[in-house]
């Protein structure tokens, strides 16, 4: 750090992760908020509850063992190589805790580690919040935590060492490409979602005898779309985060610094942001005319439309982002009303349509427009195909998502430890908390009228 | 097969230009895009005015 230049550009970058971890915060408010409009009235302080202490859980989950893992897992390990020695991702390393640096570390990794661990934390958050909104109504607390853990901690960093690393074994092998997560975070949330809701079953009511649906409608419609607004800004600082800021992208003699994809190659804060908007307006074109209208199913298709486009969307030109946003909002609609159909399947907010399958093609639709485009600047690896992110969107919706999804919620269910009980379904969950208020309130009014008496 | 006129990032950075796939065909994408956007608003009229109908012809059942 005595230089200058590299003082400029660690304290740059270590403030930029910063700003990015403080906007990725909307992104949990968001979560919140719609979580808790999209659920019946009876339930939102539960629902509120637990999309809220996912948050403590998974922060010290990462803490213990997923930053590790991203760092130690690109190689699979097995696959291209062992497990990659990564000593300052330990939890008892000095470096996860206030560190200067000392004499041995001149790309002062010491200011990165932390904000950097924030900013993949924050993208644990966001999995895991997925998986949340998804099983609402019916999941237990204490077991939805233990499957947010196991996908916001273990899973999703595993397929984040694999393809959403410099090195990692799809970039080198499959010439894997996403460069803003549609299958590192989305689709591989959806494929988890999707296999809990199976052994978890519907709510009560949500069929009738001939097997239509009943629409569960959000207690506050309004709120479930606010919430989806301010997801929407979270995601800008999403996007900012999944990008290196500054770097030197020049191989061999000579220098040119520009911001990078998370696998060093370059792009640009402009494509970016052109891209991200025009995917959500295809998005949001898209969803309100196959909806007709529908508020929630609007912003829904808004969010889907940006997923789809988000695995190129370092690379699109803007109006390929739209198309992109229109035909992954339109898929995901139409898929989320054929499987609950087709499958009985009760999803409550659509987050295995919006993110599962709008992830899965996001990825695949990269493997066309971007054929032949090189997955990293080194050349050795593979270059993106539509084979290498085919067998990419396999691997995250199901390998790592569908499949340990179903295992362990299956396991809970054998323990008893999945669902709620149908009396306090039936009830509501906050029933206990209601009881609780209207004795309160009993006991002041009486308090009141004891006071009016001796006044 | 290549959609893009990007076959490594080895060389000269500082030369590369537009980085999007399919370069070339701005024109077009500018008037498929166009045409969806204009086309979205007469789709979207004639959807509410649908709508309206079926809300007023309701109205008129109930009287």
């Amino acid at each position: 750090m005595e230089q200058e230049t590299t003082a400029i550009t660690v304290l740059f970058t270590e403030f930029y992760y910063w700003v990015m971890i403080v906007l990725m915060f909307l992104i949990k408010v968001g979560f919140c908020v719609y979580e808790v409009a999209a659920s019946r009235y009876k339930n939102r302080l539960h629902t509120l509850m637990q999309v809220t202490m996912h948050i403590p859980l998974v922060t010290l989950g990462f803490f213990f063992v997923g930053w590790w893992i991203y760092w130690a897992f690109p190689n699979g390990p097995g696959i291209t190589g062992g497990l990659v020695s990564a000593p300052h991702a330990v939890p008892w390393s000095e470096f996860m805790g206030p560190h200067l640096g000392g004499a041995d570390d001149p790309a002062g990794w010491a200011r990165l580690n932390g904000v950097f661990w924030g900013a993949f934390l924050l993208f644990s958050w966001t999995v895991a919040a997925i998986v949340s909104t998804a099983t609402i109504e019916r999941i237990r607390s204490n077991a939805f935590w233990i499957l947010a853990v196991l996908i916001g901690c273990v899973l999703w960093v595993i397929d984040a060492a694999w393809g959403w690393h410099p090195d990692g074994w799809m970039v080198q092998k499959l010439g894997y490409h996403d460069a803003y997560a549609s299958g590192v975070i989305h689709a591989i949330a959806g494929g988890f979602s999707l296999g809990v809701l199976i052994p978890l079953g519907q709510r009560i009511g949500r069929f009738r005898a001939d097997g239509t649906a009943r629409e569960f409608m959000p207690h506050d419609p309004w709120l479930a779309t606010i919430g989806l607004f301010i997801i929407f800004t979270g995601f800008w600082g999403f996007y900012a985060a999944c990008n290196i800021p500054m770097w030197d992208v020049q191989s061999g003699d000579g220098v040119f610094f520009s911001a990078t994809n998370i696998y060093l190659g370059p792009t640009t804060l402009s494509a970016i942001t052109f891209n991200f908007l025009m995917s959500l307006s295809g998005g949001f074109l898209a969803g309100y005319l196959v909806s007709k209208g529908d508020p929630f199913w609007t912003y829904s298709c808004a969010l889907a439309g940006v997923i789809s486009a988000s695995a190129g969307n370092d690379l699109y030109h803007p109006i390929q982002a739209m198309l992109i946003g229109v035909a992954g909002a339109t898929i995901a609609y139409k898929a989320h009303y054929w499987v609950e159909n087709r499958f009985k399947l009760d999803d409550g907010v659509g987050a295995v349509a919006v993110h599962g399958y709008a992830g899965c093609f996001g990825v695949i639709i990269a493997g066309f427009v971007l054929w032949g485009y090189p997955a990293s600047p080194n050349p050795d690896y593979a270059t993106i195909s539509p084979l290498g992110q085919t067998a990419g969107a396999v691997i995250m919706f199901f390998v790592l998502g569908f499949l340990p999804g179903y295992i362990v919620a299956n396991i809970l269910k054998k323990f008893d430890l999945l669902r709620i009980p149908e009396a306090i379904e039936l009830k509501g969950l906050d029933v206990g908390q209601e009881i609780a208020a209207e004795a309160a309130a009993k006991e002041i009014e009486e308090a009141e009228k004891t006071h009016n008496s001796a006044t | 097969m290549t959609t893009g006129n990007i076959e490594n990032w080895a060389g000269e950075i500082a030369q590369i230009g537009a980085i999007y796939p399919f370069l070339g065909s701005e024109v077009m994408l500018f008037a498929i895009g166009a045409i969806l956007w204009f086309g979205w608003f007469i789709v979207q009229g004639r959807m509410e005015e649908r709508e309206y109908q079926e809300e007023l012809n309701r109205a008129d059942d109930k009287r």
